[in-house]
């Protein structure tokens, strides 16, 4: 029997998708089987995230609506052994999808998977009830700016409203040397606030950016801070003791190799 | 967190009732019947003058609100939306009597955004209030933790109530019917615990501990 | 002057260029607003007519929405398919 965690934050464009994307591929990396779960209907995006946009042919709609199998709906992802993606609906909406249904759908996942992830939509309406009706596990996503930070709150109010105690914190984009300068809150501070476990902390990184424009999840690019961090993130979820990266002195071998030659810190391909 | 809409504080010769301003009608209503329901046998034989204070209900609400009250209770006087503070400091019938005792209700847990604690008495939090979260109480509220959301003491109008935290950063603090903010620019954490309470018509913030100097 | 870099890259183009690419292709599927099991439906009838003609390699049959950049007409949508044939049927054989 696999677990079914939800990815989710209240607040939009804090990293849900990229997330769940990673977690997902870092888990199927480990050796465990994953099915990833688009949830956000009518606005798809893990599809595009992990690159495999072009090879929808079903989804969760049609799966729910028994217009097709399961199987057929599945996409089955070359590059990682044990990685599979359900794709949203692109030209339905929220309705489309009742909380019941959801449910139904993850208990048939977790039969086949160990791992369930759910890309939760932004928002607290029609959308986020669907997305956490399966779940038994929540990861809450927030970077470290006050309007986040509120949304993640409120969030973790909803989830405990809905019997979902087992909820753990991503930090996302944080940017160590504006936390040097006191201009950005630091670990602590959020996690002051919030009051739950912290699961991991991403540091804000270009690769990222440039990972998503060529359709590849960042755990796969070996100088990537944020991708090691994800990785770790995994290595957690199975329990493992991973202590938090030092964001500060972590230069990757590429850095190392360009200030040898006298570049400057920045990538240059 | 009890889902209550409407706050009841017996006085001297009536009831004053403080309305939720931002519950539906139809919850009001309902709650409003049931209270004055469980409350019949203290008024037995004799009118009850009511207050009400809080959410302006129009005049058709109004009249529904009597017509159901009236079949229930004596009515002597009504006032709508009455000014809380006119409310006499010394009460006879004392079943909230302010600052020195009375049922208190415990949270253990921060209250988070988009919550609310609602309650006639006093309101103990063990734990923070975040921003978003709201605590309204007839009588006393006591955060023993960070309060960082909004907090409504005295609701029914009582002006002894207090309001005290371990670190007092409220975006909103009232205590009966006096509202303050934050001061302006003032980033800066207490750096021990205060007490917020009227003295004369103002709302006034002072660490409690002694030795804390001011 | 040889980028030393691009040694290690075993990408071609800047990754921008490929979001582009990539998204361009996803918005026309947005855009038109067809679900991509119409292609499956268009697939499976254009395979019924084609039969009768001709004997098709139906794993290898492959139908997509593209983008066609007209010169002078700016952009449309074109239908692509790409049809492997085995053989020929006697009927389309006989006929003319």
């Amino acid at each position: 029997m696999g677990e079914v965690i939800v990815v989710t934050s209240g607040k939009g464009g804090v990293g849900k998708t990229t997330t769940t994307a990673n977690i997902g591929t870092a888990l199927a990396l480990e050796g465990k089987s994953v099915v990833l779960v688009d949830a956000d209907i009518g606005l798809r995006n893990l599809d595009v995230v992990m690159g495999l946009e072009n090879r929808i042919v079903y989804d969760l709609v049609d799966v729910v609506e028994g217009v097709c199998r399961l199987k057929q709906a599945l996409i089955k992802d070359k590059r990682f052994e044990g990685l599979y993606l359900l794709p949203a609906a692109q030209t339905k909406d929220k309705n489309a999808v009742s909380p019941d249904q959801m449910q139904k759908l993850c208990e048939t996942l977790k039969e086949q998977f160990d791992y369930v992830i759910i890309d939760c939509p932004a928002g607290i309406e029609q959308g986020f009830k669907n997305a956490i009706a399966g779940a038994e596990k929540a990861i809450v996503v927030t970077t470290p700016e006050v309007s986040a930070v509120r949304d993640a709150d409120r969030i973790i109010g909803l989830l405990s409203a809905n019997e979902l105690f087992d909820v753990r914190l991503i930090i996302n984009r944080l940017r160590i040397d504006m936390v040097k300068r006191g201009d950005m809150m630091n670990v602590d501070d959020t996690i002051d606030i919030l009051g739950i476990d912290l699961l991991g902390v991403v540091p804000d990184d270009e690769n990222i950016v440039i990972s998503t424009n060529r359709g590849e999840p960042v755990v796969m690019e070996q100088g990537s801070m944020a991708g090691k961090a994800y990785k770790n993130i995994a290595k957690r979820i199975l329990g493992e003791n991973v202590p938090l990266m030092n964001l500060e002195t972590e230069e990757t071998f590429m850095e190392k190799l360009l200030k040898l030659f006298g570049k400057n810190k920045k990538r240059t391909y | 967190m009890a889902e209550r809409t409407v706050l009841f504080k017996g006085i001297r010769g009536g009831l004053k009732i403080y309305i939720d301003p931002d519950a539906p009608f139809n919850q009001i209503r309902t709650e409003l019947i049931e209270k004055i329901r469980n409350s019949k046998q203290f008024f037995e034989g004799s009118t009850v003058n009511l207050h009400f204070s809080g959410k302006k209900l129009d005049s058709e609400e109004q009249k529904e609100i009597l017509e159901c009250a009236v079949r229930e209770i004596d009515i002597g006087t009504v006032e709508f939306n009455e000014e809380a503070g006119n409310s006499p400091s010394v009460d006879l019938d004392g079943s909230f009597d302010g600052i020195e005792e009375g049922m208190t209700k415990f949270i253990r847990g921060t209250v988070r955004n988009g919550q609310r604690v609602f309650y006639e008495g006093n309101v103990v939090v063990l734990g923070d209030v975040n921003p978003g979260g709201e605590v309204i109480a007839g009588g006393n509220i006591l955060v023993l933790g960070i309060l960082r959301g909004l907090a409504h003491a005295g609701a029914t109008g009582n002006r002894q109530a207090i309001v005290a935290a371990l670190s007092l950063q409220p975006t909103q603090l009232r205590i009966a019917d006096i509202i303050t903010r934050s001061p302006e620019g003032e980033n800066s954490k207490p750096a021990y615990p205060e007490i917020a309470y009227i003295k004369g018509s103002d709302l006034v913030i002072e660490p409690y501990l002694p030795g804390k100097g001011k | 002057m040889l980028d030393f870099f691009k040694f290690f890259n075993k990408d071609q183009s800047p990754s921008k260029d490929i979001a582009k690419e990539r998204l361009k292709l996803v918005l026309i599927h947005d855009r038109v607003n067809v679900s991509p099991k119409f292609l499956d439906m268009i697939k499976g009838d254009i395979i019924k007519v084609i039969s009768s003609y001709m004997e098709i390699e139906e794993s290898g049959f492959d139908i997509r929405l593209t983008r066609v950049d007209q010169e002078n007409e700016g952009v449309s949508s074109a239908l692509v398919a790409n049809i492997p044939i085995r053989r020929m049927k006697s009927i389309g054989k006989n006929m003319g």
